[in-house]
């Protein structure tokens, strides 16, 4: 674990993408106060405070309502985390399950999930998702649900490779020996060298969720009780902020979500450098990999 | 009374080629000897003779396709569930590579004491720690204290091959099968492990099966030697029967080619030419003739059973039972 | 007397970290023209860290702070990166343990020796003609150059690695443990042809390995390496007969030979240093038998000893 910190330090992406999410989260966690407005109070919309220009008073200009984007935004961050965590929890836990129980049981058990993986992982996640929402009700728990258990072909696939890769050394051999149940050496053997892999895969996969909770938002799709980004760039799209030229009320919560996405990516690819530096290889010098070569034959 | 008989062990594999064709792959093919208690046989070859699928099969960590294993005269071939876990109490395993077989993540004292802990013995901890610590001083990590909690990575092959032999010892099994344990070891190192697995045959009169493609190492540990080529034992005598008077061609190339650690007796090498066979393909008759340098022409013909050629030394070849 | 081809005086590497390992220190031999030299050591003795240092493709943290390497009398220590780039190969040329990595997996064989050879001289049929004759010269038949590394066994590998080497008519071959994962018919077939190509083509080869039975069977003279200084170095009968070196006298007995049925083997206690936590004075006194205390105190130099060189202190009483 702290060889793991000291190779983390030195990864510069993977540090610039942790501290990028760490900043959303202190957002997300102290938002009313940090909030200059409380986007839930009642505003008295007049005509100059519809999609006002950013000014001393609204930073970031106001919406359609005439609240301040600022504080939407700020808000708005609480939603799109909240959405990318448990979704990508429900993710990561189906994914990899199916991953460990394909890789360690191989044959028709591997054959048969494996396949059924294919087949969600072929269709187009967001129109099924669109239909799903659509079809129950749009609260945010089914948002998280529908979009949790269409995300785990990813997880599944690199949880099944990276357990046929530990199961086939030594160690689980030598507890198959001594007598070990095969439930045991997936406990104990097996899972807790895949769980680093898994960790990393999870912040891979909080992006990819965020991006299709502001998708679904943006489709009209998100719980109208609450305002996540994608929402406010649907209320701004669809409520004439283009016409408008209020092009705030379009920026501010497009750059949060690729803030994000970027965080968690960068983090994710930070993550799996180290966890499988063998990625890396082709930056170094050709002598180097001679070097290297020699010194671990 | 033997401690385990083998006979006619089989051991095939069904490849599919891309043809939708099946290939038979008979990696051990028709084995029969048997180890008394507290001896050590050695089993030599060159990759491929299947002397790895062996030591698989012969530990019910694969399904063998014919043929009888009796483990104190008890057929334990095909065993399942309760039957098998005590007799895996009875024969352990050690492996080639310490770095692979070592959990990277639990201590020294888990991976040890595992064992104990997968067959429900030693429950109390002070009595498991107490079992862990003699078997790790068993197997030569003095003190054991020290090692307890220590993890792989912080030792080196030579003591991370130990640990694998005091997890092996901890059950106080009667049969050892060690599968090339000292190949990954440096030479000083490797005189150190091999102590302790003698030590073990006399005083706790451990069997072993040590399987290794070094006969070097074998003429020094061994009380017999099997040779095996493509699946079956070619010769099969004591020691220094094996090694002073080889009696199948085999045998005796394989002798020529090892390097002898003294430059004055560089001898004529009978080198066998191509590469080491191929269990897909085996040749019809005598299995050695394409690459036997007295083959004569009813080798190809006639498969040879392994016959007397001494005391205690029997060897397969047709030249041998005309003379 | 023949000619020396390579000479290594006082040669140190250092591996720069966040400690400093002195992975060689004072290493220092000479290699006849026309012989087979062994290296030959544990694992981190320094003998694969001696072989790059010596064709300069040390890795990064890797820096050569003394000595010469002299080969032909030429500098290579002090030889520009081009110039050692022109070099390796042409001059000297490396066989590499494990050949399947070595090789490209993705040409065929006859490809990858063309593509050395298209390297100095582009005539195509020229290197055609001379792929064959490579080829024949270790062994490989006419009908096999059209494969792939894949469709080789170990043992065919390594000879395309060796007609690989041979390509541009090199001097001297380092080979990197070249037997090392091959079985032992295979490892005959392989020394057997170093030996015949060494004395068909005049070639002087420096053999890497940790197989003392390989040094016995293939050299001349040996180099054996303790913890990246030189322990002892001698002719290959005075190395297995009378060395001097406590360490070479303790290899050797923990040396299993097939000659010596159930003989005890007797194994050195202890485990090499860290290269980079070296023990005071000399680097092989705690697992010495023979230890006094100046030992613990200063690291010996390499001492003549009339029929070779040894770095102990026993020898300065003599």
């Amino acid at each position: 674990m702290q060889g793991f910190w000291q190779a983390f330090k030195r990864n510069r992406m993977g540090v610039v993408g942790l501290s990028m999410i760490v900043l959303t989260i202190f957002i997300a966690i102290f938002a009313p106060l940090l909030a200059p407005y409380n986007p839930k109070e009642r505003v008295r919309v007049t005509l100059d405070s519809i999609y006002a220009r950013p000014s001393s008073e609204h930073w970031f200009g106001t919406d359609d309502a005439g609240k301040d984007v600022l504080s939407n935004f700020i808000y708005g961050a609480r939603v799109s985390l909240t959405v990318g965590f448990f979704a990508s929890f429900i993710s990561v836990v189906i994914g990899g399950a199916i991953g460990l129980i394909a890789g360690f049981f191989g044959g028709r058990i591997e054959n048969l999930l494996m396949r059924f993986t294919d087949i969600v992982l072929v269709i187009p996640d967001l129109p099924l998702a669109v239909v799903l929402v659509a079809l129950t009700k749009p609260s945010l728990m089914n948002i998280i649900i529908v979009i949790g258990i269409l995300g785990w072909t990813g997880t599944a696939r690199l949880v099944r490779s990276q357990t046929i890769s530990v199961k086939e050394r030594k160690f689980v051999l030598r507890a198959k020996a001594i007598g070990a149940h095969p439930l045991y050496i997936l406990r104990k053997h097996i899972f807790p060298l895949v769980l680093p892999l898994m960790v990393a895969n999870t912040v891979l996969v909080i992006s990819l969720a965020i991006l299709n909770e502001s998708a679904l938002a943006f489709l009209g799709l998100g719980d109208p009780s609450t305002l996540s980004w994608g929402q406010m760039l649907n209320f701004a799209f669809t409520r004439g902020a283009m016409s408008s030229g209020a092009w705030w009320a379009l920026l501010v919560p497009g750059l949060g979500i690729v803030w994000l996405v970027l965080g968690c990516t960068l983090l994710g690819q930070g993550f799996q450098q180290i966890l499988n530096p063998r990625l890396e290889s082709h930056h170094l010098q050709k002598s180097e990999m001679i070097a290297l070569e020699a010194a671990n034959g | 009374m033997s401690l385990l008989e083998v006979n006619d062990l089989h051991k095939h594999f069904s490849l599919r080629s891309g043809l939708g064709q099946s290939l038979t792959v008979r990696a051990v093919d028709g084995i029969s000897f048997d180890l008394a208690q507290g001896e050590v046989l050695a089993l030599v070859g060159e990759s491929g003779c299947g002397k790895s699928t062996l030591a698989l099969t012969l530990m019910n960590l694969e399904v063998s396709t014919s043929g009888k294993v009796l483990f104190n005269a008890k057929e334990i071939t095909g065993l399942k569930g309760r039957a098998l876990k005590d007799l895996r109490r009875e024969i352990q395993m050690i492996f080639q590579d310490p770095y692979e077989s070592l959990n990277p993540l639990m201590t020294i004292e888990e991976i040890v004491a595992e064992p104990l802990k997968v067959h429900g013995l030693a429950k109390a901890k002070p009595e498991r720690t107490q079992r862990v610590k003699k078997a790790l001083e068993d197997a030569g990590l003095n003190p054991a204290e020290s090692y307890l909690n220590r993890r792989p990575h912080e030792l080196s092959g030579g003591q991370r091959q130990r640990v694998v032999i005091a997890a092996a010892l901890v059950l106080e099994p009667s049969l050892l099968i060690a599968d090339e344990p000292v190949s990954m070891l440096d030479v000083s190192i490797r005189a150190e492990v091999l102590g302790v697995l003698e030590h073990l045959k006399l005083e706790r009169s451990v069997a072993m099966l040590f399987i290794t493609h070094d006969l070097g190492t074998a003429a020094h540990f061994a009380d017999r030697i099997a040779v095996m080529y493509l699946g079956r034992i070619v010769e099969l005598g004591e020691t220094k029967e094996v090694l002073e008077n080889p009696q199948h061609p085999y045998t005796q190339a394989l002798l020529s080619v090892i390097p002898v650690p003294n430059p004055r007796l560089r001898r004529k090498h009978i080198i066998l030419q191509g590469d080491p066979p191929n269990p897909i393909h085996i040749p019809s008759g005598c299995r050695f003739h394409p690459r036997c340098p007295v083959a004569i022409a009813s080798c190809s013909k006639t498969e040879v059973a392994l016959t007397s050629v001494g005391e205690n030394h029997q060897a397969a070849c047709l030249l041998l039972r005309n003379s | 007397m023949a000619n020396t081809l390579l000479e290594v005086k006082g040669l140190s590497v250092d591996y720069l970290g966040e400690k400093k390992a002195k992975a060689l220190e004072n290493v220092s031999f000479s290699v006849p023209e026309g012989s087979i030299v062994g290296v030959v050591g544990e694992s981190g003795c320094g003998k694969t860290t001696l072989m790059l240092a010596l064709l300069r493709l040390l890795p990064q943290a890797g820096r050569i702070v003394a000595g010469e390497v002299l080969f032909n009398g030429l500098d290579l220590v002090r030889l520009s990166e081009a110039d050692m780039r022109e070099l390796r190969w042409q001059e000297l040329s490396i066989i590499f343990q494990g050949a399947m990595n070595a090789l490209n997996p993705v040409k065929t064989v006859e490809n990858q020796i063309t593509e050395v050879l298209l390297r100095q001289d582009s005539n195509k049929a020229k290197a055609s003609k001379r792929v064959d004759d490579l080829l024949e010269m270790v062994g490989i038949g006419r009908n096999r150059k059209s494969q792939y590394p894949h469709q080789f066994s170990g043992g065919m590998r390594q000879r395309a690695m060796i007609a690989m080497a041979l390509a541009c008519n090199p001097k001297l071959i380092i080979a990197d443990e070249p037997t090392t994962a091959l079985d032992v018919m295979v490892q005959a077939q392989i020394l057997e042809l170093l030996m015949r190509l060494r004395s068909e083509l005049d070639l002087t080869i420096l053999l890497v390995t940790h197989d003392l039975g390989v040094i016995a069977e293939a050299c001349d003279a040996a180099l054996v390496m303790y913890g990246g200084v030189v322990a002892e170095y001698a002719s290959i009968d005075t190395i297995f007969n009378a060395p001097r070196h406590p360490y070479t006298q303790a290899l050797l007995q923990a040396f299993p030979d097939h000659t010596k049925a159930k003989t005890q083997l007797i194994s050195i206690p202890g485990y090499p240093p860290k290269l980079d936590d070296l023990p005071p004075g000399c680097r092989f006194a705690p697992r010495c038998s023979q230890v006094f205390s100046k030992c613990t105190m200063t690291s010996p130099p390499l001492l003549s000893y009339g029929e070779g060189f040894a770095s102990c202190h026993l020898l300065e009483n003599v």
